[in-house]
């Protein structure tokens, strides 16, 4: 098992490929959100906040040891989350993206994620001077690794 | 429905080799909407001795008569009743008439009446075992009445749905059914549709409609009702949970 490297971002942000994709997070097994490809208007405050509830989710949902794949629906959006042994992918999604497609995705990043030690990592941080502004336009978005804007 | 047949040929059909010099007689025909039952029940009714080469798809079988009664059936993998019993629930396809050698002994000794009649039970059972989870939780009889049924179409809808429960909108329980501890299900339900909401609203992703999880042996749907309510059901993986999504809007 290996430390976080930085491609593990790369690896995120290749979700976004997939129509529909607003964006993505990695909680690990405490819950932490340990790496983050979102729009900046979703703070780490509120990442902070969300993580551990999703990784409930999850434990409440899981079964004789078993991690539960879970999608949420919601009105305009859906939320899922693919287990994986050492930690979870979070996804952020419109309604009517594609499923199969993100299946996919999720598999291909999954699989590179599979040797990765999440549990090293420390917990995104709030970042000064971030945005909440919702209406932030698509180039204002901006990647986080370990709290830090890389992109 | 629609069985093809070349039925009612004499022996000496086109069916068959011919028999030189023997002009054919008797009528070739087609049947659009015959069942194999109700050809069945032409071959018995004329005593027939003959037997039928019967084919629906990649599979094919074969059903032979003495005396008006079905006698000997096989298919590929099975004879005897067990045969007749697949072949008669073959529902398209083609029969023809041909020669097969009769066994010494009959495999068959149920009249062909009976065979039509077990034949009828055994599809009826195979659509009902077949049927999506029922659109409506309510239709799920052993969810619905005061204690699970042992009855076998209890046990069939037992055997893809493993539990589900109803909460009303203040979340208390109004029915929870099937296997092991059902309050605890509704309430893992009804928590696991409220942490999603807190969740969603965080994220700034409002009304939620549903939650799907996916476990190796089983699948989970819970769905807000209109009325509030919380409908939550776990089935086997094999079962088909599209006619409830379509229902409830999902």
């Amino acid at each position: 098992m290996n430390g976080m490297t930085g491609s593990e971002l790369e690896s995120l942000k290749g979700l976004r490929d997939v129509e529909g994709i607003l964006g993505s997070f990695v909680l690990s097994q405490a819950g932490h959100v340990v790496l983050r490809d979102l729009p900046q208007m979703f703070s780490n405050d509120v990442l902070a906040d969300v993580g551990p509830r999703v990784f409930r989710l999850r434990e409440t949902l899981s079964q004789d040891g078993a991690a539960a794949q879970v999608v949420v629906r919601y009105e305009d959006h859906k939320l899922i989350l693919r287990p994986l042994p050492e930690s979870s992918i979070v996804v952020l999604a419109l309604h009517n993206v594609n499923m199969s497609q993100l299946k996919m995705a999720l598999n291909l990043v999954g699989r590179s994620f599979s040797k990765v030690d999440f549990n090293t990592a420390s917990a995104v941080q709030s970042h000064a001077g971030e945005s909440t502004n919702k209406s932030a336009p698509p180039s204002a978005r901006g990647a986080y690794y370990r709290g830090q804007r890389i992109s | 429905m629609a069985i093809k047949t070349l039925g009612h040929l004499p022996a000496n059909s086109e069916a068959l080799p011919q028999e030189s010099g023997v002009r054919p007689t008797g009528f070739k025909a087609q049947f659009q909407h015959a069942t194999l039952p109700d050809l069945v029940q032409m071959e018995s009714l004329t005593g027939s001795d003959r037997s039928l080469r019967v084919s629906s798809g990649q599979s094919s079988g074969y059903l032979m008569f003495s005396g008006g009664q079905v006698v000997h059936a096989m298919t590929r993998t099975l004879r005897g009743e067990a045969a007749a019993l697949e072949i008669l629930s073959w529902q398209h396809g083609s029969v023809e008439p041909c020669r097969l050698q009769l066994p010494e002994h009959p495999s068959i000794t149920r009249t062909w009446q009976e065979l039509v009649l077990r034949s009828a039970q055994r599809i009826n059972e195979q659509r009902k075992d077949d049927r999506p989870v029922p659109e409506d939780l309510d239709d799920v009889e052993w969810l619905s009445s005061g204690e699970p049924e042992t009855g076998a179409s209890s046990e069939r809808v037992r055997r893809r749905v493993i539990r589900a429960a109803r909460l009303d909108a203040r979340g208390q329980v109004v029915v929870a059914r099937g296997d092991g501890d059902q309050e605890e299900f509704a309430e893992l339900s009804a928590y696991a549709a409220r942490m999603t909401q807190v969740v969603g609203e965080a994220l700034g992703m409002t009304g939620f409609r549903a939650l799907e999880w996916t476990l190796p042996d089983r699948n989970g749907l819970a769905y807000l009702e209109e009325n509030g309510g919380l409908a939550a059901l776990e089935a086997l993986p094999q079962a088909d949970l599209n006619a409830l999504r379509r229902r409830v809007g999902l």
